[in-house]
């Protein structure tokens, strides 16, 4: 007979064959609603002879899981209840336990999706599988006075509190230590960003780019992991051309030049998917030899130079550094010189290449979904312009006309006048007169507020006239200068109905009804 | 950043500054711009498409009609109900700011909507095509029974009232998990509200036969009502006394936010002193003088009731985005009941919020935190959901298949969220003596 149970996993076959003999499955545990099932040992476990308990959540979260049998009082202890049962005056042989009481109890977690729920991965202390099952898979009652951290384990939110506020380090990205070590951990693969870019896009049953990080042997994941501080800003993937077997080779590079900025991550969530980064990267990369890839790296160095020199990350800088390196990227080899002057100031205007000539975009690689052609969710849609238009408070004018012009052949004419006249008159405004100067009758929100910035320059246009302006139709040229007054000429002649006057006048009737709410 | 819940009011302003952002396209392709907006990729098209509904929205609420109308012309050369979901998503807002400019001509608006037929039926095929390919309701319904079930343990008489009662698989299941109750299920009454009386009678049927084959006490009381749930007559409620009440409303109490008193209503013309209550308070009060032991409230948790155009529209656009990128996951784009759903529910949804004014405007959503206030302050106690009605709502939205359903909680409530974006929320409340 087996005394002594041995952990080694060699005699488990004759251990857990004897020890079934001689258990009898009786429920010393069973205390409120639920029957603890008893199962038999499955063999590989650390103790193969121990007895699995299978507790619901009820039974598990009660406090008096020790019930006297005679008078059902519960006790939090066993010897408590052992105890309290010498007080009933048993006769000898109940009062002795049931035999070998020294059998080692495993315990698996009720909650069905769990690892634990299985009883080969049973956790063999009932504290501890107390404690699991409120950590994951119960609600958080204690919350942190300092912060805002909610613990469902009351230990947890104790041991927390001694540490709040106590914190030292500080990562670039905004997370906060209190252990040296686990800073230093987290700097070396800082991508929260690249994370929640991640996490935007509805994805199918794939994992958040963060497990796919520990799980994938594509050479995208690889990638993905590779340079986590890597991917600044991802320049448009025009290259995704260059597969992403280019990319692990090149990443180590990346890294080390990426070292120093921590801060680039990318701005744009949803439109930097990780793997626009990879490739975005790996364009990086595999460009540098040429003439530009100098280029990438001082701008790469500019950048961080001025996103150092500002607290932690703001969307907008970033943004501009980011659309600077598009530009760069987008634009023929000669424009190089002017990017990268353009590269630090962040009022720089922000223009997105939608171009197509170069086979590719900014905007990454397409999402998958699993019956749609490849598309980007709305959302993220949403989030990407959000971001682009915070960055772009100070843009001037339109430019590019040509392609909100392209509704009659006859604007397109004039669109490509406008292109010619565009740089003189992107001079005169640097402040977008925006539309909203008091137009909007019923403005309670900030964000509209905001709109009416600008509105110095453009009291000489006239609101009207800045919001026909997004049309392209240049009405805010009117009066810029001597090259647009022909624009006017045309803009009036084109439309017919056009004509700022009687923008205006129809503004009579409708803006009342139309701009305000009752 | 989009991970802070509510912050929609933060970033809507940025997105507002994204209509003014400059779009230039590649100097080279100025030569066709109209070729080249047909080669544009669908995310450009998508940032196009935003950009031009910005603005276009940005001249309907200034007034500027010359400038919208091109910007809608353009806009329409890009959507598609068919196409992208952003596509949708700007034929229907597109439609709905049509819709608001021409309400400025009222003759003109009335003549193209005087023939339009209202089918209810294609109302509630639509209601409950929304019912099976969202888990929304399900998930609602889901942890409203179990809301129910908590606050009747010991009852003996239970009477239920459903505010919208349309989907008999929300009671069948309420019948199921009161049969298994340890004292015996106790004598259920239903009242289900509705326009229409097949749906009620449908409803009657499926409960009775499923009540008789638990052996359940089960009595099923139709009330039909016509033009919405504010002509509804207390009296004919008949709650009586002894019995546990239980209230459930999903997505019922917004409409009653319309400002606009509807001179129509016999109940409000009867109550002589509601010169000052709104319609809101009325029904509140009308539902805490019927003193629930406990009732379920689901709405939406977006705030589409803002003062102006500009503030709905940006609400709405994030909104109804998730909500149309929650199609796109799980319904391919061929799919006619998509497209129903679109069309004819959030399409009708989004004209509304857009186009419509004072009493007219029904989709009157609001954020959570409002819901609660109001019902507190009619005289409610959150009673807070359980941590197993939390866990079961988890559980079907998990086992849904589709990663962007998400749930958490708030205040004691469960707001149903599509990736970070709350949508509906769920809390359950009792009367306060």
């Amino acid at each position: 007979m087996p005394a002594d149970l041995d952990n080694s996993s060699t005699a488990s076959g004759e251990v857990s064959g004897s020890s079934s003999g001689g258990n009898n499955p009786s429920q010393p545990l069973q205390s409120t609603a639920a029957t603890p099932k008893k199962k038999r040992n499955l063999p590989g476990m650390p103790d193969p002879a121990a007895e699995v308990i299978a507790l619901s959540p009820k039974t598990l979260m009660a406090t008096n899981r020790f019930v006297c049998e005679i008078c059902n009082k519960g006790f939090q202890r066993d010897q408590n209840l052992q105890l309290h049962r010498r007080g009933h005056n048993l006769p000898w042989k109940l009062r002795q336990r049931s035999g070998k009481d020294v059998k080692k109890r495993v315990y698996v977690c009720p909650e069905v999706s769990c690892v634990h729920h299985d009883p080969s991965r049973a956790l063999g202390d009932l504290t501890g599988i107390k404690k699991h099952f409120c950590r994951k898979h119960g609600e958080k009652k204690w919350k942190c006075d300092k912060c805002s951290k909610k613990y469902a384990v009351q230990s947890d939110w104790k041991a927390h509190s001694k540490i709040c506020g106590t914190r030292e380090y500080k990562c670039d990205c905004g997370t906060l230590f209190s252990r040296r070590d686990s800073f230093i951990t987290h700097r070396a693969f800082c991508d929260a960003l690249a994370e929640e870019s991640g996490r935007a896009h509805p994805r199918h049953p794939t994992p958040p780019p963060p497990s796919n990080r520990s799980t994938g042997p594509d050479p995208t994941a690889i990638v993905d992991s590779a340079p986590p501080p890597a991917p600044p800003a991802p320049p448009p993937s025009q290259s995704s051309a260059p597969s992403p077997s280019v990319s692990p080779i090149h990443s180590p590079e990346l890294i080390e030049t990426q070292d120093p900025a921590p801060i680039m991550e990318e701005p744009l969530a949803p439109a930097a998917t990780v793997n626009a980064s990879c490739s975005s990267s790996s364009t990086i990369s595999s460009s540098n030899g040429s003439t530009t890839s100098t280029v990438f790296a001082s701008l790469f160095a500019s950048s961080t130079t001025a996103s150092e020199t500002t607290p932690p990350p703001q969307p907008q800088q970033e943004t501009h550094s980011f659309t600077d390196l598009i530009r760069a990227m987008a634009s023929h080899p000669d424009h190089t010189h002017t990017t990268v002057e353009l590269a630090p100031p962040p009022t720089e205007p922000i223009s997105l290449c939608l171009s197509t000539s170069h086979g590719s975009s900014i905007f990454g690689q397409e999402r998958h979904y699993a019956p749609q052609p490849p598309s980007m969710s709305a959302t993220a849609l949403l989030q990407k312009a959000a971001q682009m238009g915070s960055s772009a408070t100070n843009a001037s004018l339109l430019r590019g006309l040509g392609i909100v012009s392209s509704a009659s052949s006859q604007l397109d004419i004039w669109g490509q006048r406008h292109m010619e006249a565009d740089n003189s008159s992107v001079h005169h405004h640097h402040q977008h007169p925006v539309l909203g100067l008091g137009l909007l009758p019923c403005d309670g929100g900030s964000g509209l507020k905001e709109l009416m910035m600008g509105s110095t320059s453009s009291s000489v246009f006239g609101p009207k006239h800045a919001t026909l302006d997004f049309l392209g139709l240049g009405m805010a040229a009117v009066g810029a200068g001597p090259s647009s007054s022909g624009l006017s000429a045309l803009i009036t002649s084109i439309g017919g109905g056009l004509d700022v006057a009687a923008s205006f006048g129809a503004g009579e009737f409708s803006g009342k009804d139309i701009g305000s709410s009752s | 950043m989009y991970q802070d819940d509510g912050s929609s009011s933060a970033t809507s302003s940025p997105l507002q500054f994204f209509s003014m952002a400059q779009l230039s396209p590649n100097p080279s392709n100025l030569g066709s711009p109209y070729p080249y907006l047909r080669e544009l990729k669908s995310e450009e098209r998508g940032l196009y498409l935003i950009h031009l509904l910005l603005t276009c929205a940005n001249h309907v609420a200034t007034g500027s009609l010359e400038s919208a109308e091109v910007a809608l012309g353009q806009i329409s050369q890009l959507s598609a109900p068919d196409g992208d979901t952003m596509q949708r998503i700007a034929a229907y807002f597109t439609e709905a700011l049509a819709e608001r400019i021409i309400k400025a001509w009222p003759g003109v608006h009335r003549a193209l909507n005087a023939t339009k037929i209202k089918i209810p039926s294609e109302e509630t095929m639509v209601r409950s095509l929304f019912y099976e390919m969202f888990p929304f309701l399900k998930v609602a319904f889901v942890v409203t029974n179990q809301a129910i079930l908590e606050a009747m343990e010991g009852e003996k008489m239970v009477h239920v009232i459903d505010l919208n009662a349309s989907e008999p698989s929300q009671w069948i299941a309420l019948l199921q998990a009161l049969s298994g109750r340890a004292e015996g299920p106790p004598h259920l009454r239903i009242t289900g509200i509705h326009q229409q009386r097949e749906v009620l009678d449908r409803m009657s049927h499926k409960l009775v036969e499923e009540a008789e084959r638990l052996d359940i006490p089960f009595q099923f009381n139709p009330i039909v009502v016509s033009g919405g749930l504010e002509n509804l007559d207390p009296e004919k409620l008949r709650v009586k006394t002894g019995e546990a009440l239980a209230i459930s409303s999903v997505l019922q109490l917004h409409p009653f936010l319309a400002s606009h008193k509807n001179p129509n209503s016999r109940l409000l013309q009867r109550q002589g002193t509601l010169g000052e209550l709104g319609k809101m308070d009325w029904f509140l009060n009308v539902l805490w003088g019927l003193s629930p032991k406990v009732m379920v409230v689901t709405e939406q948790d977006s705030n589409h009731n803002g003062a102006t155009l500009m503030e709905r529209l940006l609400e709405a656009l994030y909104s109804y985005a998730a909500l149309f990128d929650c199609l796109e996951s799980t319904v391919p784009r061929s799919s006619i009941e998509r497209l129903k759903v679109e069309k004819m529910m959030f399409g009708e949804e989004i004209k509304n919020i857009v186009a419509c004014e004072g009493g007219e405007r029904k989709e009157r959503h609001e954020k959570l935190e409002k819901w609660i206030h109001r019902i507190e302050m009619a005289g409610f106690v959150n009673l807070g959901l359980s941590y197993y009605g939390m866990l079961q709502g988890k559980g079907l939205l998990e086992s849904y298949g589709c990663d962007g359903y998400r749930m958490k909680e708030e205040n004691g409530c469960a707001v149903i969220c599509w990736q970070d974006r709350p949508l509906y929320s769920v809390s359950s409340w009792r009367c306060r003596k």
